[in-house]
């Protein structure tokens, strides 16, 4: 179903956001601009080094913040910058309006303090209610997540709960702001079993459906696209390289990687009697020694010249979707399926 | 296929877990609980399980890196954990393992060259200029330039080290390999690269391998036959075609429904997702280990452990309900 | 079939020694402390070049001469003799002192924490409780007993120290290789065919020496004031040797109306053991978090 409101909650513009480490300065993310309407699910895919993460976490200040640094560019959150907030501001936002979900549960969550208590909090601290009526909240909370027994679970201590409980648990509290704002899911499923990541993907999609809010999906598994994506990001050695509705990145891709990456996939019905994949050679660049050229040039079947000597500007294929590629063309002839 | 090159009987590899807070009072985690197959000689036979379910013990246990509790493994027809020092030795000669994590698997003090050649020191194989000449042919099979063998692992990419790993472990020329969930911390585009890697050397060397892993498109793709295991057990082992095909029993079938779709053109379909949380080898549930999970299960199941019944040549399900 | 050879391109990375002395220049701290152990070094080592007499010599005319005074730039003792070369040469002994003790409980503590981390079972369970036990031991009483049994010398000074930190040495190993033993790089090199000699000491240990190296840089200059407690008892270094504790020791009495005789061979010791302890302190910091890649 499509969404109505088409207004936009987040806007990234222009991000340019670097590292200074000891062997030289690494661009993380290089002029990236994303928008996230009311209600829409974005999906940031890519490989490790991509900049995905760094985006999601330049989004509450959550880069450390002495080695890296923003070079340009603005987030606006409801017209409001987040570049621009100071800690405390930021801080209110974090649990308020945008909250988040990590990978690794375990870590995200207090080891010391019972779940309940860890979401009563979220309510006492930001919406001002007593105990008691926090508490009803989280239980509330835990039986929209589908925790059995929620009454009791809540008296649980994190690494008293199982890998799937503790994610929806984390994604409890992400629920716990008064607002329907932004989610930032970063990897949510990475580290669970495939059984219990069917699991919390049916979950977030009926979520979606109740609670209206968006989510910011940071993710290298496509397969957890093709589930939860309205739209979908690509992104590669800290640029943006595709960005389409989730049907066209599957059934239409322009970008040489997106390309090779559906054609990287086991799962991709092609390979049913094939005997090897068909990989993308070599390796992602060093991000130290990235010049101004398109940063796949090196592994990419179709480039040219051009390639290693400048960033392709945008091409639009249609309205919903555009590639950042000289040769799309090329692409366009040959099909991932 | 033809003979068993390995054999794996009734094997057992239980832990003692101390338990938190307690003083001496000990768990019992049975991660192998009591597991038979064949390997046949040129096959790939890929060893698929979530969490728990024991997988990389078995390969551990089945190489002889961890002490069986019970059970046999045969190698040739020939026990491989009844030998002397000597003889423990040789056997390294023909059974190798590559790991899963590229950053944990390799010394990190040791250049490229010592790691690759190491085992060739060990067995004293060849003169030095021999060991020299065969890390070098070795890095070039993986797919390593040799100007390389000078550096630290810390130098290298992921993928990179995985073909260290892979280099290692073939430098004794071993018939059997068993690939420890050796694609599972690699990026897509790199995982890629290697498991053609790994199909080309099986093909070049005739090379046996056992592929443990819990992406079960990967086990599909790769494997020639497919093993499923479920909290220490076997619970389904048939050729790739035939288990794609058919999934007998109810957790390979749950396995199937949980693979994430392909594309969003399969988002229509109702999948009925098992619930439930895989269980902790430590307490396994009475009876069919899955039974608490299962929606086809009946009295039997909750009482007597079901045994491996062939449902279609070469097919062996372990479940009351088949 | 032949796959691809790749050519990346990968900056040489410097190889993980310079590294870490390029994190070592950046703190000055640690730069001051490896500037003062490299003069008491070479001091040691050049002793007798650069001292402007023997340190034996006494010469009865110029006792207790006072410092900058009758070419004599640090004056002399109670006996006469030249307080710098005297101070020249305890740099000697003392340098000697934390070779000689470090090493003892450096191989000793090794083996132990080495073999009973990697074998475990009841070997590790006695060696431990024997090790709590000596650890239980007020450290200066250690010495002692071991001294008043071996006969009090510096050598056996050097000995009772080195044999009362072995506890801590192997703590701190065994600890180390507790950790690194389950590594998947051990089980690879396992499976290739190593034997537990080579497993433990080729293997597991040269990726244990951080904290074992910090604290042996440490250790010397404990070594160094515990030599000093020693000569102060009477147990260490006998007269005329030029030890700085003894130095000390045999002029306490001196202390005001020839301070020199007693503060500089105790400033020695400050220095030399505030070097060690900085250049240590500097390791460590670059040791532990840095190096875990």
């Amino acid at each position: 179903m499509e969404t109505v409101k088409q207004e936009t909650l987040l806007e990234i513009d222009n991000l340019n956001f670097s590292f200074k480490t000891q062997r030289g300065l690494v661009r993380a993310v290089r002029d990236l601009s994303i928008t996230i309407k009311k209600g829409e699910t974005l999906t940031l895919v890519g490989e490790s080094g991509c900049g995905k993460s760094v985006t999601a976490h330049s989004i509450n200040q959550l880069n450390p913040m002495p080695p890296g640094r923003v070079d340009s560019g603005r987030i606006l959150f409801n017209g409001t910058d987040l570049l621009q907030l100071k800690k405390g501001e930021i801080e209110k936002m974090r649990g308020t309006q945008i909250s988040m979900i990590f990978q690794e549960p375990m870590t995200a969550l207090n080891p010391v303090f019972t779940v309940g208590s860890q979401i009563a909090d979220v309510f006492m601290t930001h919406q001002g209610m007593s105990k008691d009526e926090a508490m009803a909240r989280a239980v509330e909370l835990f039986h929209l997540v589908k925790i059995p027994a929620p009454e009791r679970r809540i008296h649980a201590y994190p690494h008293q709960l199982s890998g799937g409980m503790r994610q929806r648990a984390m994604i409890a509290m992400a629920l716990a702001s008064p607002e329907p704002g932004l989610m930032i899911a970063d990897e949510p499923t990475t580290a669970l079993d495939v059984t219990i990541q069917a699991q919390i993907l049916d979950l977030l999609g009926d979520l979606k459906q109740q609670v209206e809010m968006s989510i910011l999906l940071i993710t290298h598994d496509m397969g957890v696209v093709a589930e939860m994506a309205d739209r979908v990001v690509v992104m590669y050695a800290g640029r943006k390289v595709e960005e389409s509705d989730v049907n066209s990145i599957f059934n239409d891709p322009r970008h040489p990687y997106t390309l090779g990456l559906l054609n990287s996939l086991p799962s991709n019905p092609k390979y049913k009697h094939a005997k090897r994949l068909e990989a993308i050679t070599g390796t992602v660049p060093d991000l130290l020694t990235i010049g101004d050229g398109c940063p796949f040039a090196n592994r990419c079947a179709y480039a040219t010249d051009i390639c290693r000597s400048s960033f392709p500007s945008m091409s639009e294929i249609n309205k919903d979707h555009s590639v950042w590629c000289h040769n799309h063309e090329s692409v366009k002839r040959e099909k991932a399926q | 296929m033809s003979n068993p090159l390995v054999e794996v009987k009734d094997l057992k590899k239980y832990f003692h877990i101390k338990n938190e807070g307690a003083t001496e009072t000990v768990s019992l985690l049975k991660a192998v609980d009591g597991v038979s197959f064949d390997v046949f000689e040129g096959e790939i036979l890929g060893i698929v399980g979530e969490s728990g379910c024991g997988k990389s013990t078995l390969g551990k246990t089945v190489l002889n890196l961890y002490e069986p509790t019970a059970g046999e493994v045969l190698y040739r027809s020939r026990s491989v954990y009844a030998k002397n020092t000597q003889e423990l030795k040789e056997q390294t000669k023909n059974m190798q393992m590559i790991f899963q994590d590229p950053y944990s698997s390799l010394n990190p003090r040791k250049k490229v060259a010592k790691i690759i050649g190491q085992s060739l020191d060990i067995h004293s194989i060849g003169t030095s200029q021999e060991r020299s000449e065969r890390i070098e042919h070795l890095m070039q099979e993986v797919g390593l330039n040799p100007l390389f063998r000078g550096r630290y692992p810390h130098q290298f990419s992921g993928g990179q080290r995985q073909r260290i790993g892979i280099a290692r472990a073939l430098a004794l020329q071993p018939e059997f390999v068993v690939c420890d969930e050796a694609v599972s911390a690699l990026d897509v585009s790199v995982q890629a690269q290697i498991l053609n890697l790994l199909l080309d050397l099986q093909e070049k060397h005739n090379l046996t391998y056992m592929f443990i892993a819990h992406d079960l498109a990967v086990v599909e793709f790769i494997s020639t036959r497919i093993l499923v295991m479920y909290l220490g057990r076997v619970v389904e082992i048939a050729r790739k075609e035939d288990l794609v095909a058919r999934h007998v029993h109810p957790y390979t079938k749950a396995l199937f429904i949980a693979s994430p779709i392909t594309s969003p053109d399969q988002r229509k379909g109702e999948k009925h997702i098992f619930q439930g949380d895989v269980p902790s080898p430590i307490n396994p549930p009475t009876g069919c280990h899955f039974h608490p999970r299962c929606p086809y299960a009946i009295e039997q199941c909750r009482k007597e452990y079901p045994p491996m019944k062939e449902v279609a040549p070469g097919h062996f399900a372990a479940c009351w309900v088949v | 079939m032949e796959t691809d050879i790749h050519e990346e391109i990968i900056i040489a990375d410097p190889t993980p020694l310079q590294e870490t002395w390029f994190h070592l220049k950046k703190n000055k701290a640690a730069m001051v402390g490896l500037g003062i152990i490299t003069i008491f070094v070479l001091m040691a080592i050049f002793a007798p070049l650069i001292s402007p007499y023997d340190p034996n010599a006494q010469v009865i005319d110029d006792r207790k001469t006072p410092m900058f005074t009758d070419g004599y730039i640090f004056g002399t003792d109670d006996l006469g003799r030249d307080m710098l070369s005297r101070l020249i040469y305890g740099a000697r002994i003392s340098m000697t002192i934390g070779v000689v003790s470090v090493g003892i409980s450096l191989v000793f503590g090794i083996l132990i924490g080495v073999t009973s981390a990697y074998f475990g079972g009841l070997y590790d369970k006695i060696v431990m409780r024997l090790i709590d036990i000596m650890l239980a031991f007020p450290y200066i009483l250690l010495t002692i007993v071991i001294v008043s049994l071996l006969g009090p010398s510096l050598l056996n000074a050097m000995i009772a120290i080195g044999i009362s930190q072995i506890p801590r040495y192997a703590r701190v190993v065994r600890a180390s290789v507790l950790a690194e033993k389950e590594a998947d790089y051990v089980l690879a090199e396992r499976a290739l065919g190593a034997r537990d000699t080579e497993l433990m000491f080729l293997t597991i240990l040269p990726n244990c020496l951080s904290p074992t190296i910090v604290q042996a840089t440490l250790g010397v200059g404990e070594a160094i004031l515990s030599s000093a407690g020693l000569s102060f008892l009477g147990l260490g270094a006998q007269p005329p040797t030029p030890e700085w504790g003894l130095m000390i020791a045999s002029s306490k009495e001196f202390i005001t109306n020839a301070w020199w005789i007693v503060t500089l061979p105790g400033i020695a010791i400050l220095l030399a053991v505030l070097g060690f302890n900085l250049f240590g302190d500097g390791l460590r910091d670059i040791l532990d978090p840095k190096m875990r890649n």
